[in-house]
């Protein structure tokens, strides 16, 4: 594992995110414990940006699949898995992107939970280089962006800091690092 | 004004609210200096910010035209709004054609600013604020106290009952329950929605991106999940290319709430259903003023309001606007006319804290003395402000002088006329340092003769010369041959007042004298660190040749740069400061200068000599504004602050400035000395130091 990632690893845990780098093998079968441990049953899929093999394990695994990216049909979801274009190691950001009101947006939006898969390579040094890339996917015609920095969080209420206040209130990275 | 007085008042009795504004306040800056820490080149950064804020409003109709076809061209409506009822009217009117039942809206200044929530109810329409502190505000009827919080002010138990009387169940008084209550109720809002507002923290030129800076995910969903998006900006949100932005990215969250980059940064893509409301609203007024142009550069992190003594201690309620703090002084004085401004343009105390910490480094106190100047004298202005010639006046008799003052009556007139409050104890008067300096008969010249020149300041001359005599003494005792600067009042006073055309004059006045000397090679040496910062800062103001950038020096600075220069080699001169311990509190001016930290080595290296620092903003006393009839109390709020951590740390209060030692010195009834008098001690007696 590169100095790198061990920094997004880092500044994710600090904005209150969860991140690990696994093989390609313990991928699968680390989500599938995740969600588990907290009896997840509907699961929300960004299907076209997950490995295959993670969305096969899911649909194996024998939850009940969401991939209709009308909002309305997701309001059940206790999960939301999908790929990401890159992270950033300095701030602990996970960049999203896609259309407007494509399913990436709800996934990483509406369930409590969102289970995020990169690759080691995806992981950048600095913002600069996640706008780079940003500009490129532009280029090729992809229109709207998140930046994604720790769950959902609010300190509101006699500035108690808390997570998942609209948005999700655990956040997990999974890095697969090179066969 | 007795209206703003009473505010203070009620603010500062509000035992609930000031735990939680010094717990915000006290997280808020812990967390933005760690911020700023994994910020490389963070200096640079604001350099680069502000040259493209510059660059953006100068060319603003350019930026704002590529940027409209690009949201047009994507499908998007752009609607201008010259003001902000116009803009009300508009979304009004386009929520009403929608047939919206239910509007979910996200916080943005810009709204509260045109009032709009209060102007879709009113139109009959339902909307539903989603972010948690406003949700709570809504509920209760009131309006944000804090710009990080809105409601900060709330107890656990008073947000508890609010969302019984909204939800009709009796929920337990536990932050994290009463939030996912909150969740579970927004959540159902966001899906019966039909419309969504949010505001626009960036708009970029070259791509039609609207940027939204968030923590809760609620603007997100305001944005997205509603068909009709409505997105209100002001025409200052320009940035003109993905690049600038990145660079705002980097600051806005670490100056607002020190993380490294908020929980959702949106990059959203103008779409069918987005009307876009560009506002105006006094802003191009604003743009077309030299002198509040730079009011525009501001990008709301709230840095400034977060360091401000005064905002600090009051919170936003009392300001009763939507912009609050000296920027929102600059604001409101363009959006809502002059007069709105000038209840709270005096809440600044000109500490220059705001300007320290502002990603953009707009000058606030600058903005705060034009809109004072703007507001005309009144007789307090007045007085304040030619300050030096009344004192002069007072020292000619002052066993006379001081008894006229205190003189009940005389109080309450002063009171009554020039807004002096009746409680502040009197600044006592002397006989004049100067002339008695002069008239000293003249000592054998020093072996090496080095010339100095003193740079005596009004207050230490009429009302503290011991402290010149100390300088003097300390710098005679070096080998320096001392003489009088012979200036003039540095201005400051006037400038402080908003007379900025006296400021003029007595700048061009020392100036002239000063460089004179300066060109021959004295060093000018001052005891008062506000009066080193006009000659040093404030003149770039008032001056074209700008400000006296060299050869001027605070006494302490000055001996520190000797030492730092190995020039200075007193150790045998100096008593051991044995059982000595000074509690030091630098004033804010010398924060602003950078001075402070030198001469806390400086002191730190006198043998035996303990010292600590107290990290208190400012004391409140700011030359006129804790003699003020409405901050008086306020004024006085702070000093006791400080002179608490003062008594805490336990040992011998001192300070450079002369309001910070009558500030401390009134609070614990004892007399605080200038570092230079200690020095002078140490050094050895003599000129009844």
């Amino acid at each position: 594992m590169n100095e790198q990632i061990e920094r997004f690893l880092a500044e994710l845990a600090r904005a209150g995110g969860v991140g690990r780098a696994l093989g390609h093998g313990e991928a699968a079968e680390h989500l599938l414990k995740l969600l588990g441990e907290r009896d997840v049953r509907k699961v929300a899929v960004d299907h076209s940006s997950v490995p295959v093999e993670i969305y096969r394990a899911v649909k194996e695994g024998g939850f009940e699949i969401l991939i209709d990216d009308d909002p309305h049909s997701l309001k059940g979801a206790e999960a939301g898995i999908s790929g990401a274009l890159a992270a950033v190691a300095d701030s602990g950001t996970v960049a999203l992107g896609g259309s407007p009101e494509g399913l990436w947006q709800w996934v990483s939006l509406l369930p409590p939970l969102h289970v995020v898969f990169l690759e080691a390579e995806q992981v950048l040094p600095s913002l600069d280089e996640a706008f780079e890339l940003i500009k490129e996917a532009r280029a090729q015609g992809l229109e709207e962006f998140v930046l994604v920095t720790g769950p959902s969080r609010t300190a509101d209420i006699a500035q108690t800091p808390l997570l998942g206040m609209h948005g999700p209130r655990e956040l997990f990275a999974l890095i697969l690092l090179p066969r | 004004m007795s209206g703003l007085a009473d505010e203070i008042r009620r603010a500062l009795q509000d035992e609930n609210l000031q735990e939680a504004l010094q717990a915000l306040t006290q997280a808020i800056g812990f967390l933005r200096a760690q911020g700023l820490k994994s910020l490389p080149d963070y200096q640079g950064l604001r350099e680069r910010a502000r040259a493209i804020k510059e660059e953006a409003i100068s060319n603003l109709d350019e930026y704002l035209e590529q940027f409209v076809a690009h949201v047009q061209a994507r499908g998007g409506r752009v609607i201008f709004a010259k003001d902000g009822r116009a803009a009300c009217n508009e979304i009004i009117q386009l929520a009403k054609e929608q047939g919206a039942r239910l509007i979910v809206k996200s916080k943005s200044m810009t709204s509260e600013e045109i009032g709009l929530r209060e102007a879709l109810e009113a139109a009959g329409l339902s909307v539903v604020e989603t972010d948690l502190g406003e949700r709570i505000v809504q509920l209760a009827g009131e309006r944000p106290s804090h710009l990080i919080g809105p409601a900060v002010h709330k107890t656990v138990d008073e947000v508890r009952r609010l969302f019984s009387r909204w939800l009709g169940e009796e929920p337990p008084e536990d932050p994290a329950f009463l939030t996912s209550l909150a969740r579970r109720a927004l959540r159902e809002s966001f899906f019966r929605a039909d419309l969504g507002i949010t505001g626009v923290n960036f708009a970029v030129a070259e791509t039609g991106t609207l940027v939204l800076v968030e923590n809760e995910g609620n603007i997100r969903l305001s944005a997205r999940l509603p068909k009709v998006h409505v997105a209100l900006m002001g025409i200052e949100k320009l940035v003109p290319t993905l690049d600038d932005l990145i660079v705002f990215l980097k600051l806005l969250p670490r100056t607002a709430t020190g993380q490294l980059l908020t929980s959702y940064i949106s990059l959203l893509s103008p779409k069918e259903g987005l009307q876009l409301v560009i506002l105006d609203g006094g802003r191009r007024s604003l743009r077309d003023d030299p002198d509040l142009i730079e009011a525009l550069y501001c990008i709301r992190c709230g840095a400034c309001l977060d360091s401000c003594p005064s905002y600090q201690a009051v919170g936003g309620h009392v300001y009763g606007k939507t912009y609050m703090g000296g920027i929102g002084c600059a604001w409101t004085a363009s959006l809502d006319g002059l007069k709105e401004a000038a209840g709270f343009n005096e809440l600044c105390t000109g500490c220059g804290r705001c300007t320290e910490v502002c990603p953009v480094k707009i000058d606030i106190p600058w903005l705060n003395v034009v809109i004072r100047s703007r507001l005309g004298p009144n007789l307090g202005r007045r007085l304040f402000g030619s300050f030096d010639r009344w004192a002069r006046l007072g020292s000619l008799a002052p066993p006379l002088s001081n008894s006229i003052l205190r003189a009940k009556p005389v109080r309450i007139l002063m009171e009554r006329y020039a807004g002096l409050d009746r409680r502040r104890a009197l600044l006592h008067f002397r006989r004049r340092f100067s002339s008695k300096f002069a008239r000293q008969v003249p000592k054998a010249k020093p072996k090496i003769s080095q010339k100095i020149a003193l740079f005596a300041d009004c207050l230490s001359e009429h009302f503290e010369p011991e402290v010149l005599w100390a300088a003097a003494k300390v710098l005679e005792g070096l080998g320096f041959e001392v003489e009088l600067a012979r200036n003039g009042c540095c201005g400051r006073a006037a400038l402080s007042q908003g007379l900025i055309e006296q400021a003029r004059a007595k700048a061009e006045h020392n100036v002239k004298i000063l460089s004179r000397l300066i060109e021959e090679g004295v060093n000018i040496v001052g005891v008062e660190p506000s009066c080193i910062a006009a000659l040093r800062g404030d003149y770039r103001r008032l001056l074209k040749e700008g400000p006296l950038e060299e050869g001027v020096f605070e006494v302490m600075e000055y001996l520190a740069y000797l030492k730092s220069e190995g020039r200075l080699n007193w150790n045998r001169a100096l008593k051991p400061a044995e059982g000595l311990k000074v509690v030091y509190h630098g004033h804010c001016q010398q924060k602003a200068m950078g001075t402070y930290p030198e001469i806390v080595k400086l002191l730190r290296g006198i043998p035996a000599l303990e010292v600590e620092v107290v990290e208190v903003s400012c004391c409140g006393m700011a030359g006129s504004f804790g003699y003020k009839r409405e901050f008086y109390e306020l004024s006085r709020y702070l000093g006791r602050r400080l002179a608490q951590k003062i008594e805490g740390a336990g040992g011998e209060p001192a300070a450079s400035g002369f309001s910070c030692r009558s500030q401390i010195g009134d609070e614990l009834g004892v007399r605080v000395r200038h570092p230079i008098q200690i020095l002078a001690e140490l050094l050895g007696g003599g000129h009844g130091v």
